[in-house]
């Protein structure tokens, strides 16, 4: 008989219709992958929960489908083949930091860590992070369902190709709906064009990519100031292509079923309730955007535009509740990395995100505290994947 | 051929959810189209209450108010003047309104094309005579519903010629509505297989216990079962009852869970063989899986968007919005009559209580090939 892979779960707590359950459930029994159904026979799953938080839907699944409970969080991860750590809150708030830390310190070495969400409230404890997991040689990720979500049609950005803008519209409170946007947004940054710039150093030249060198970040909290920068620099097209995507615009589609343009920016100011936009600006001039469309549209869309001024845009599809089938992918992509030890995307994307959005935060607080009044941004600088060396200034 | 500029729609209901309002509202207001909004353009819309139509007199009054809805009180007037008319009948679209199609064949002017909502016919003879009629008046005919122009899930091509060796579809509905909804997602995918569609030899019929009995005994494809399933992004069940996945069909959970399943299993002449299954309470989408003749098999579902919108209309709208400019038909009108002869091959067997139907004497048999 095959030796079983010891998957831990440290959980905060544990409900229905929760990444928690989503994920537990489909390592507990299975799930569909590529045509037919992967049964999870091969798992030995072992679950830590604060003694508080263990509940009848945890007691079911030890009767029913063999958990393991533990009350220590090392006897948990003793052992362990992965490890996925998964936060009480919304994918976009943090984690308890000190947990996350002790886990990926403690893992057997090598062994793989998925974090649920995003992994810390500040870049710098994300890079400490990083750094633990390098050294211990420690597969790490991160995300959520959206980032190994489908798309609808499906597109993809090929590697490579030259982009001047992207836009992700989604909805939702701050900052889990940012913390999605840019779920969408950052692995563009990652896989598309950039320049390179050559220096000389000891009469040597090195080149280094113009990557992940922001610019510039600005945020706007009313709707007004929304469909403002919206109406701005060709955005509105972008905006046109992504909602066009949508599957559940609001406003007279619900009220009696007929469609409506929303491509046009002021049919948004009728309907937006709670807007907000964040835009990020590299140091290439590429410009992302992520709009938060609440009562606008009931979906994520994203559009992105090549450097000729093509348009691609898309949904990205999450399947309907209460199955979500939306985290057989997700799971699919965490098993692999247990499997294989390669993470499914870059752990730095969380660094970006964190560090982008740890900005938003700033400006909207700031925003807050001065009735309106255009915030100055702290210093933005560049956002390089940690441990890479310094870019060039 | 331009745009039309007006448009005729034969309306038997207009309620909401309907495919009547989900298509006219398409036409009246514009719809998203592959990344953009396609607007209205400057056409008159025109509708026709059939007699004894379902009509939401309000939504219609207020249509006509905000967005220039023309009305018209017979398909004679209406007809006259229109450069493309729409036929939609009832609810899902499974009886087809014989007489709406009948009128708007005899009143549109040669070269104006025309599509049907739903079924053509109601049976053969019905349906290959409406085919007949709209080709002696050069009228373009396409026949279709919301499952024709629907996406796949995954984004699934089946390539023209593909060596099928058989194929399976799960889904629900009361009889006549599930097995419309089985033939729309079916005849669209095996048309696509070597050398098209050549035609019916028999038609089983397989109910409740029978039915698992028989798969057992290999009379339709239990393998299939599993692939299909799995493209389910709603099963029944545990799922529903707290969320947890299930294997469906490894547990033996299908026949637990499927409350008065029908099964349709269709021999076709070139040895194809095809199988619908009406299976309530499983899923709750609709799904297929394809077993190609090297062993290979293909699955995927079939995307219904949700309501309100149900976008899968807009997808549609575009496919008659081009039909109408170009004249040229989506989808083969062959495939509405083999589904018109199908269905009332399964009305007869249900209502005389038979398992087996055999049509293959039939001549000429509902052959069709799709064009490359």
């Amino acid at each position: 008989m095959a030796e079983l892979r010891k998957i831990a779960f440290v959980l905060e707590r544990f409900k229905p219709d929760s990444a928690a359950q989503h994920l537990l459930d489909r390592f507990l029994i299975g799930y569909a992958k590529d045509g037919r159904f992967l049964k999870s026979e091969d798992k030995l799953v072992t679950v830590f929960i604060p003694e508080d938080a263990w509940n009848a839907d945890l007691d079911k699944r030890v009767k029913d489908l063999k958990l393991r409970r533990t009350n220590d969080l090392l006897e948990a991860i003793e052992g362990a083949d992965g490890v996925i750590v998964i936060g009480g809150g919304p994918a976009g708030r943090p984690h308890d930091e000190t947990k996350t830390e002790f886990v990926v310190s403690r893992v057997p070495e090598g062994c793989p860590v998925f974090i649920h969400g995003a992994p810390g409230r500040t870049p710098q404890f994300i890079n400490k992070l990083n750094g633990i997991a390098r050294d211990r040689k420690t597969p790490l990720t991160a995300g959520s369902v959206i980032a190994a979500a489908g798309r609808l049609p499906e597109w993809g950005l090929k590697p490579g190709t030259k982009i001047r803008k992207a836009m992700a519209i989604v909805h939702g409170d701050f900052p889990t709906a940012e913390y999605h946007g840019l779920e969408i947004l950052i692995p563009f940054s990652q896989i598309r064009h950039v320049d390179t710039m050559k220096r000389e150093v000891r009469g040597e030249i090195r080149v280094t990519e113009r990557r992940w060198m922001f610019t510039g970040v600005a945020s706007r909290n009313t709707t007004s100031d929304v469909v403002m920068r919206l109406k701005e620099d060709g955005w509105d097209k972008l905006y046109a292509a992504a909602v066009s995507r949508s599957d559940s615009p609001r406003g007279m589609s619900v009220k009696d079923g007929r469609t409506q343009d929303l491509s046009d920016p002021d049919m948004f100011a009728k309907l937006a309730t709670d807007a907000r936009l964040a835009e990020f600006s590299e140091i290439d001039n590429y410009h992302f955007m992520v709009v938060v469309a609440n009562g606008v549209v009931g979906d994520f869309t994203v559009a992105v535009e090549e450097a000729d001024g093509t348009i691609h845009s898309t949904q990205i599809y999450q399947p309907p509740a209460p199955a979500r089938a939306g985290y057989d992918r997700l799971a699919a992509a965490i098993d692999q990395m247990f499997e294989t030890g390669k993470a499914p995307w870059p752990f730095f994307h969380k660094y970006n995100e964190t560090f982008l959005l740890d900005i938003v935060q700033f400006q909207a607080e700031s925003q807050k505290q001065a009735a309106n009044q255009a915030a100055q941004p702290p210093f933005i600088g560049p956002a390089a994947p940690p441990g890479s060396p310094k870019p060039a200034r | 051929m331009t745009p039309p500029a007006n448009i005729a729609f034969l309306l038997d209901a207009f309620e909401p959810a309907s495919p009547a309002r989900h298509l006219l509202d398409r036409f009246l207001i514009g719809h998203p189209d592959d990344g953009h909004w396609r607007p209205r353009g400057n056409r008159a819309i025109v509708a026709v209450p059939q007699p004894g139509a379902v009509v939401d007199t309000n939504a219609l009054d207020r249509r006509s108010a905000d967005l220039g809805l023309r009305r018209a009180a017979n398909p004679e007037v209406a007809l006259r003047d229109a450069d493309a008319a729409v036929v939609i009948p009832q609810g899902a679209g499974i009886a087809a309104n014989m007489s709406a199609i009948e009128a708007a064949i005899a009143g549109l002017r040669a070269g104006k094309p025309l599509f049907v909502y739903g079924a053509l016919g109601n049976d053969l003879a019905e349906a290959r005579r409406l085919v007949a009629e709209a080709a002696k008046k050069n009228i373009p005919l396409a026949v279709g519903s919301a499952l024709s122009a629907a996406d796949r899930l995954p984004a699934t091509d089946i390539p023209l010629d593909s060596p099928m060796k058989e194929a399976l579809v799960v889904v629900q509905g009361s009889f006549g509505a599930g097995e419309f909804a089985g033939l729309e997602c079916l005849l669209p995918l095996i048309e696509r297989r070597w050398g098209g569609e050549a035609g019916i030899n028999r038609v089983h019929r397989y109910q409740d216990g029978i039915l698992w009995g028989v798969a057992r005994a290999g009379r339709w494809p239990r393998h299939l079962l599993a692939p299909a399933l799995s493209r389910s992004h709603s099963p029944q069940g545990a799922p529903v009852r707290d969320g947890r996945t299930q294997d469906l069909v490894g547990l033996n959970l299908v026949e637990k869970l499927a409350a008065s399943p029908r099964g349709w299993v269709i021999e076709h002449k070139d040895g194809f063989r095809s199988t619908i299954l009406v299976l309530d309470g499983v899923v709750a989408d609709f799904n297929f899986a394809i077993e190609m003749k090297d062993g290979s098999v293909l699955s995927a579902q079939i995307h219904q968007p949700p309501r309100p919108n149900e976008e899968n209309y807009s997808r549609l709208a575009a496919e008659i919005e081009d039909f109408f400019t170009t004249g040229k038909p989506p989808w083969n009108a062959q495939r509405a009559v083999l589904s018109a002869h199908l269905r009332h091959l399964f009305l007869n067997l249900s209502l005389l209580g038979g398992t087996v139907t055999d049509v293959s004497a039939l001549r000429p048999p509902v052959a069709y090939r799709i064009r490359r």
